[in-house]
């Protein structure tokens, strides 16, 4: 598989799989194709609540699939601006456009220091292409 | 590769469900190695999924009355009545090869209660359900993945659930040794729509039916440990808590499975929401 669809080049990443998408101090989150994958048909997504704090590499909501329930984890610091309400009525996004309608929620970034730890297309595709 | 295999106990919901949750952690933090326990409910219980809704008041009164006791276990999927079973919790991770995806893990698994049933005589099957791939991926980069239900006769005998964090698993579920639908008619009100016509009891299936005898519990045990040995590699050693486990086991029941924070956190608002509830009993094992 190649670096196309599957990791998006515009993109950063985090090694718990999700994707992240940097516009100024908005930071909009999801799980990455692979996740996705990796975890089956999504069948409920627990959603953070706008306003809460969320911190780097802590929880911030859950995803169950079909026989697992799995931790999504905030990729950085920062106050939940939105989240996406659609994923209460239509989980199955997550599956379908993990890059698009299943998006998962924005944070505003509270500290750009952070954005150094997240992981490049480059970096995200050797990572799971090892696993 | 050894692992601990923890002595049979009994418990309450709550404590079950929160030494199911100590025992990952411990693992998860490197305290533990893989560990397998098997386990009873007294008094018996209903295990909800963690996003189900939680029984309203009227429910809960009439678990009361009957003596039954509720609660959320920390994995999905559907409400299950725990009485004459045997339930497993199996903790292990990425050490131990389970790397995923969630379904190959969990047909491991699977394959290792098969091959323990068989020492016991009896055939099951891992149930194939169909699950076409979607998204954006094409089939050929991972393994088609397919549930893994263990069935006897068509019918459901194991169902389970699994609890994944970062690089470590838990897989708890429960093996029917008979199944007497009073709970779902008497304490349960809106029985499903299957157990109306006696569909239920059709669509499950008990050790001891499909057997035709109970063998002694601890045979059963240890016919499963050494199918899951053979799959899994691993040894499995008699080993007891750690005081750490026990005081984290502890809390958990305290603070977490006990509280009406968690018992009565809303969940699903649509597949299986309110007024759905029926539905998840007719799958009750799962």
């Amino acid at each position: 598989m190649g670096v196309g669809k599957m990791v998006p080049s515009e993109l950063k990443y985090t090694t718990e799989h999700e994707w992240v998408k940097v516009e100024g101090k908005r930071a909009t989150v999801g799980i990455t194709a692979y996740a996705q994958k990796e975890l089956g048909d999504v069948v409920y997504v627990e959603l953070p609540a706008v306003g809460e704090k969320v911190k780097s590499k802590a929880g911030m909501g859950s995803i169950e699939s079909v026989k697992a329930v799995s931790d999504v984890y905030a990729p950085l610091s920062g106050e939940i601006l939105e989240v996406n309400d659609e994923l209460q009525f239509n989980p199955e996004l997550v599956n379908q456009d993990p890059y698009g309608k299943g998006w998962i929620a924005v944070i505003e970034v509270a500290n750009p220091d952070e954005l150094k730890d997240l992981l490049t297309a480059e970096a995200y595709q050797k990572l799971i292409g090892e696993e | 590769m050894i692992g601990r295999l923890l002595p049979w106990s009994t418990g309450t919901g709550p404590w079950n469900m929160a030494l199911d949750e100590a025992l990952l952690l411990s693992y998860e933090q490197g305290k533990a190695p893989p560990t397998l326990r098997f386990y009873g409910w007294d008094p018996p219980a209903l295990s909800l999924g963690c996003f189900q809704q939680p029984l309203n008041e009227e429910q809960q009164r009439r678990f009361r009355l009957a003596g039954v006791d509720w609660v959320k276990r920390p994995t999905g999927g559907r409400a299950v009545f725990h009485e004459d079973e045997l339930t497993y919790a199996l903790v292990a991770g990425e050490r131990e090869g389970f790397t995923g995806p969630v379904l190959a893990d969990y047909q491991k698994i699977g394959l290792g209660f098969k091959r323990g049933f068989a020492l016991l005589g009896l055939t099951v099957e891992l149930a194939p359900g169909a699950r076409q791939a979607k998204g954006l991926l094409s089939q050929a980069c991972f393994a088609a993945p397919s549930w893994s239900e263990l069935t006897c006769q068509g019918r459901k005998l194991v169902g389970s659930a699994q609890l994944r964090h970062g690089k470590a698993l838990l897989q708890h579920g429960s093996i029917l040794l008979s199944f007497n639908p009073w709970f779902w008619r008497e304490v349960w009100a809106e029985a499903p729509a299957a157990e109306k016509n006696g569909g239920l009891a059709r669509k499950v299936i008990g050790l001891r039916e499909a057997l035709g005898r109970l063998p002694a519990r601890s045979d059963v045990i240890a016919a499963l440990c050494q199918g899951l040995s053979e799959e899994l590699g691993i040894e499995w050693q008699e080993g007891d808590l750690s005081a750490e486990e026990l005081s984290l086991a502890a809390r958990l029941r305290a603070e977490k499975y006990t509280s009406a924070d968690w018992n009565n956190r809303r969940g699903r608002k649509g597949l299986f929401g309110d007024g759905r509830n029926a539905v998840q009993a007719e799958e009750a094992s799962g």
